[in-house]
């Protein structure tokens, strides 16, 4: 078993990543505003969320360079979270207005 | 491994821990955090979803432009932190306390810049069971009882969801002041304790960050 520990690794290039999150988040906010297609403009907007959240854990929280113990602890976390999100959409689904 | 997170063998062939037992627990407080935000961020898009078009636009309710800037000092914050945390792996205290101090700094000016966009809810009759709200449904020639459901519902919602995210950025506030305390009493130093709690603030406070990013699309801009 070859683990690694995040100090042991070069340190990111942390203003890059800043600059990008900023970016983006400015990005996200016109985004908001440009599309007419409501769903288009969702999934672009979660996209750029989804990425500035894959930044900072990845960089600032040192995931990328965490052992498999970290996955191995947030994973089932992360898929029973996205299961209990799926387990209520039956019932816009099923809703009777 | 009777007292170790987890372990891993180096290039000499002696094992050492791949990670604290401190940064194996605030892990598994995250993991648990991570269902906490989970539940209520899928409970809001399942009462935003069903409600359609009832839903209020949400546009004039809530100022993107306040919601934007938070974002950003927040981010700023996340920034900071990650220097104090770099800075004390390398045991430069002083530097450590001082983007410790610029993180805590931002952290009270979201709080502030929270507080009064509050201030402004209240003060416009936005806050779960306003009966202000029907009245000016009425006004407008909506169905009363349904405005008032729905405005209620997302005034519910928005105060729920970013009131627990604020709550969870002062208990990042308290710790940092804590650390800060430390420093100044010149009580803070090369202690493994203190590295690793510099370290394991700096995860907690970018989970908060990480809810933000997904809180601020949900309610100011979609």
């Amino acid at each position: 078993m070859s683990e690694t520990r995040a100090e042991d690794h070069k340190e990111p290039p942390y203003l890059l990543i800043a600059v990008v999150l900023l970016t983006l988040t400015i990005g996200s906010f016109f985004i908001s505003e440009q599309f007419e297609s409501r769903l288009l403009t969702v999934l672009l907007v979660m996209c750029i969320a989804t990425a500035k959240t894959t930044l900072v854990a990845g960089f600032f929280m040192h995931v990328k360079f965490e052992g498999a113990w970290l996955y191995a602890l947030t994973i089932p976390a992360v898929i029973l979270a996205a299961v209990l999100v799926s387990a209520l959409l039956p019932d816009v689904a099923f809703l009777v207005r | 491994m009777a007292h170790q997170a987890a372990t891993h063998e180096t290039g000499s062939g002696d094992w050492r821990p791949a990670a604290t037992n401190a940064k194996f627990a605030i892990w598994l407080f995250l993991a648990t955090e991570i269902m906490f935000f989970a539940a209520l961020i899928g409970t809001y898009i399942v009462l935003r979803v069903g409600s359609g078009s009832s839903w209020p636009n949400q546009h004039e309710v809530l100022n993107k432009n306040i919601g934007g800037f938070n974002t950003l000092v927040l981010i700023a914050s996340s920034v900071t932190m990650v220097f104090a945390h770099s800075a004390v792996m390398k045991h430069q205290f002083r530097k450590m306390a001082m983007f410790l101090g610029v993180t805590t700094l931002l952290g009270f000016v979201f709080m502030g810049i929270k507080a009064y966009e509050y201030a402004g809810k209240f003060e416009h009759h936005f806050y779960p069971g306003s009966t202000h709200l029907m009245e000016e449904a009425a006004a407008k020639g909506l169905g009363a009882a349904k405005a008032l459901e729905m405005q209620n519902l997302f005034a519910s919602c928005y105060f729920t969801m970013t009131g627990f995210h604020a709550l969870h950025v002062l208990g990042g506030l308290v710790v940092f002041l804590i650390v800060l305390g430390l420093v100044a009493a010149g009580r803070f130093g090369k202690r493994e304790f203190h590295i690793s709690l510099v370290e394991n603030i700096g995860l907690y406070w970018h989970f908060v960050d990480i809810v933000w990013i997904f809180l601020f699309p949900l309610l100011y801009l979609l």
